[in-house]
């Protein structure tokens, strides 16, 4: 009896699992809607992000509206316009992704392991309670959000010049937090830190050796900081930057902290940031090149009185000189070695000035062979007038007694003698210009007068920016 | 025996409770998943074969109205023109949509359009007041319950209200017809609006409309706040009715709400083309919008509040609608107060009115010389159901300079304003346009006129 007891108890008890466990089949005709993720119908843009950041990178863009994404539920925010989507994306993968590989010679791993796995972008600009406005963030590496798309022009350089510090300011950030740098760049401005730092202007960062205010918030800010600075504005760029302080110290600092970056990079990741830096600003230079710097203004435009080069001085030995030119200096340079009974004084040289707005100085200094270490000097006065197109006619050679200077006396004495030049320019319409048309750069630059009315009379000398250099 | 069928019956009872398999009991036919799945699967069909677009109305909370016109197609695409802007109004432009599972399904506008303008936080774009909000408008839409058990029926759907998500706005789409499609795509909005501009210029300024009879109700038109009001005499008072705002169409302006009269209620005011005519549609009768170059209501309901808080009678020999009278004892005045003593210039002299406290503030402008002075007085004043004044002196009366001028100013406050009644309206003149006129019940030959600011 107590073995059928037992033999019924466990028939019943088996009986009881059996049926209390019967499984509900699951039941797979009804649709988990967007399981998966939402999914639309693939146009460009999607096939481009497709192809040139998800298959190599596993990055994911979400520029279609979705206030969940974007992280606040609060903010009236809109999606880019499309139109603004792509070159948006083809800048940052030019200007950040591909300098990283290109430094790693071609390599793509470092970048493929901490690019952040989710770009977001917000067509309107975010505003916040206090009044700022934020233009990027960075979700602990995974995302990167950036905001007022609608207002980049991917072809204004000072725009993606900002815009890309952001993005290389965040993804700085994911490198530090997998592998930190040295407690030694924390303790080059030890103290200076401060949650002040929107209130503090650049100047004052900059000489306390902060690139930037943020960077004044804390080491890994001021650490993302340099390093987005240099990356994105170039070597002279961020000299540039940091020479806006006169402060040694705080200059000197700041260089210390871009060669322990340096060193962080090298040691760390095995990147040479040079040669990072000289990627990016490769890169930046083709999307958004700096203007050509304007072309040198012509001669005409700044030679003369009050303007940048005041004189011309000829010396006598020229041969940049017209024929027409040099038979007149010779001419002149024989009467002058004739004077007072073949007394052989010989023209040095001879120098234009314009010394005031009517009247211009013609100056020949020479040397009498009695005395040959001193030089004399015979002026003359022409009135002139400058015309329309920059050309300056003159007047006739007045010359003066003694009584007035030495020179305009010595200048009456000789006057015979050197007629011949004095002819030369007197009536000309003489027009400044750079004999090969644009300055050389040479010391001094060389610039020449030219005859308005005959191509064949000109001569050449050396631009002075005073107006008497004897 | 007894034993073992004892045992048996009560494990058998355990097994039964444990072993009934559980039923379900839905309330609908289908998981909610499922249900899901057939709303947006159907919102999308409804919304990508309406061929000609749809006609979509938004009164954002913000303020204004807007119609887009705008054609969803099965590719995820969607073409738009807005009343906007004049861009807005004649270049059609294309951007995305989908529809979202979320928790309810959701029709969501995911790439910038026009639709995002007034949505746009930042107000120079949004046209709202500060950066932020924009005009609380939306770019997220919901089905109400109504339309999804519509869809769920298969039944045809016309005309629909779609919720806005984050600010609740009501947002009517309605099918348009191939006509209207044209029309659009080829600016029919920017006419609208260039019609209803080139009514106003050429309209005199002061419009109204005769709802019932002859009494002529103030029409009230913001282009700057797209709004609507009526204003008209009632109790000795005014009255307003609305406003609503209004969002333009290829033929109308379409109002955020009815605006009634008696028995008259209209919220879509039309413009007729041809004839140039503005006209509201009672039944299958035109009232007509029309325009006055004078006030329609009373001066004496505004005088004391903004824009209508002085009237300033000029520094003049003569005036626009000065009696012989004032000119004579202004002259007086003029003579009276240059030799009083102190050698004051009579410039002009300005009414102040509060209509709140129902004050009067006199100031007169009385240089000496070049240094400038004004003297002040202060009255009380009391206005009758037919909007007559009177004056009285408040305490203190005489304010700075008041008490050496008090004599000298005698034949205008002292013997007239003090004394008699007066009627305040407008006066308008053909050159200076509409001033503020006191006439003297009791000395018909006193008047005279200000400029109203």
């Amino acid at each position: 009896m107590k073995y059928l007891n037992k033999i019924i108890f466990l028939l019943f008890a088996s009986m009881l699992f059996i049926t209390a466990c019967k499984k509900e089949k699951l039941d797979t005709s009804s649709p988990i809607v967007d399981l998966g993720g939402e999914t639309w119908a693939q146009g460009p843009i999607d096939k481009w992000i497709l192809d040139s950041l998800t298959m190599p990178f596993n990055v994911e863009v979400l520029y279609r509206w979705n206030q969940y994404a974007v992280g606040d539920l609060n903010k009236t925010m809109t999606p880019p316009d499309e139109a603004r989507v792509l070159p948006l994306l083809k800048v940052m993968k030019k200007i950040w992704i591909d300098p990283y590989i290109i430094a790693k010679g071609g390599d793509s791993a470092l970048m493929k392991r901490y690019i952040t796995k989710q770009i977001v972008l917000v067509g309107s600009r975010s505003f916040n309670t206090n009044g700022t406005e934020t233009l990027g963030t960075a979700d602990g590496g995974k995302k990167i959000t950036l905001f007022a798309v609608n207002e980049i022009d991917s072809s204004n350089r000072a725009v993606v010049q900002r815009r890309m510090r952001t993005v290389h300011h965040e993804f700085a950030h994911i490198f530090h937090q997998t592998v930190m740098f040295t407690p030694d760049f924390e303790r080059i401005c030890v103290g200076d830190y401060t949650g002040d730092w929107t209130n503090q202007s650049e100047a004052t960062a900059l000489s306390k050796g902060f690139i930037s205010p943020y960077a004044m918030s804390n080491k890994d800010e001021d650490f993302v900081e340099t390093i987005a600075h240099a990356l994105v504005y170039g070597p002279a760029g961020f000299d540039s930057i940091v020479n806006r302080t006169n402060d040694a110290t705080g200059k000197s600092k700041i260089y210390r902290k871009i060669a322990m970056v340096k060193h962080y990079y090298k040691s760390v990741w095995d990147l040479d940031f040079d040669l990072l830096q000289a990627e990016v600003q490769k890169a930046l230079n083709a999307v958004a090149p700096l203007p050509p710097p304007p072309p040198p203004a012509p001669l005409k435009d700044i030679f003369g009185f009050n303007l940048r080069y005041k004189s011309l001085r000829i010396d006598a030995v020229t041969t940049q000189a017209s024929s027409i030119y040099n038979t007149a200096f010779n001419t002149a340079k024989a009467g002058l070695a004739a004077f007072n009974n073949n007394g052989g004084r010989y023209m040095d040289s001879i120098l234009i000035s314009l010394t005031t707005a009517d009247s211009l100085l013609l100056r020949v200094r020479y040397i009498n062979p009695a005395n040959p270490t001193s030089f004399l000097l015979a002026d003359y006065l022409y009135k002139y007038t400058r015309n329309a197109d920059g050309s300056i006619t003159l007047g006739t050679a007045t010359s003066f007694p003694s009584t007035r200077t030495t020179a305009f006396g010595n200048g009456t004495t000789v006057r015979t003698s050197i007629l011949a030049l004095l002819e030369y320019f007197q009536g000309k319409t003489l027009l400044p210009k750079y004999p090969s048309g644009l300055p050389t750069g040479s010391n001094p630059e060389k610039g020449g007068l030219y005859d308005n009315n005959n191509a064949n009379s000109f001569f050449i000398g050396n631009l002075n920016d005073t107006y008497i250099t004897y | 025996m007894i034993n073992v069928i004892r045992k048996l019956s009560i494990l058998s009872l355990l097994v039964l409770m444990f072993g009934c398999k559980k039923e379900n009991d839905r309330v609908f036919e289908e998981e909610p998943s499922e249900r899901q799945a057939k709303v947006i699967d159907k919102l999308y069909t409804m919304l990508t074969t309406s061929e000609n677009g749809w006609k979509v109305t938004i009164y954002p909370k913000g303020g204004k109205g807007f119609r887009h016109w705008m054609k969803l197609k099965s590719n995820d695409r969607v073409e738009m023109v807005s009343d906007f802007n004049v861009t807005s109004a004649t270049v059609p432009k294309e951007s995305t949509f989908r529809i979202s599972a979320l928790q309810t399904p959701t029709l969501i506008f995911d790439t910038y359009n026009y639709i995002h303008l007034p949505y746009d936080p930042t107000a120079s774009i949004s046209g709202g007041t500060t950066n932020g909000t924009g005009l609380l408008s939306d770019i997220e839409f919901f089905p109400g319950a109504g339309l999804v058990d519509s869809l769920l029926k298969d039944l045809p759907v016309s005309k629909t209200t779609l919720i806005g998500k984050y600010n609740g706005n009501y947002t009517i789409f309605e099918k348009a017809t191939a006509a209207e499609e044209a029309a659009y795509k080829a600016g029919g909005l920017d006419k609208t609006r260039n019609n209803i501009a080139a009514f106003i210029s050429t309209t005199p300024k002061f419009l109204y409309v005769e709802l019932e009879g002859t009494q002529k109700i103030q029409f009230n038109y913001a282009a700057t706040t797209k709004t609507i009001s009526l204003s008209y005499e009632k109790d000795n008072g005014v009255v307003t009715e609305g406003p609503a705002t209004f969002a333009h169409t290829l033929n109308s302006l379409k109002l955020s709400k009815a605006l009634k009269y008696n028995n008259i209620s209209f919220d879509e005011i039309f413009y007729d083309e041809a004839t140039k005519v503005l006209y509201i549609l009672n039944g299958s009768n035109r009232i007509v919008v029309k325009g006055t170059s004078a006030p329609i209501l009373p001066l004496h309901y505004f005088l004391g509040s903004t824009g209508y808080m002085n009237i300033v009678a000029p520094d003049a020999t003569t005036y626009a609608g000065w009696s012989p009278d004032f000119m004579a004892r202004r002259a007086q005045a003029v003579t009276s107060l240059k030799n009083g003593g102190y050698n004051l210039t009579l410039k002009a002299i300005t009414f102040g009115f509060n209509r709140t406290l129902k004050t009067l503030t006199i100031t007169a402008n009385i240089p000496q010389n070049t240094t400038n002075y004004n003297a002040l007085f202060y009255l009380n004043f009391e206005k009758d159901a037919n909007g007559i004044y009177k004056f009285s002196k408040a305490d203190p009366y005489l304010g700075t300079n008041g008490g050496i001028t008090e004599t000298g100013l005698a034949p205008i406050i002292g013997n007239r304003i003090l004394t008699d009644k007066f009627v305040i309206e407008y006066y308008s003149d053909p050159v200076l346009g509409n001033l503020g006129m006191f006439k003297s019940v009791e000395n018909p030959d006193f008047y005279f006129t200000g400029t109203i600011n």
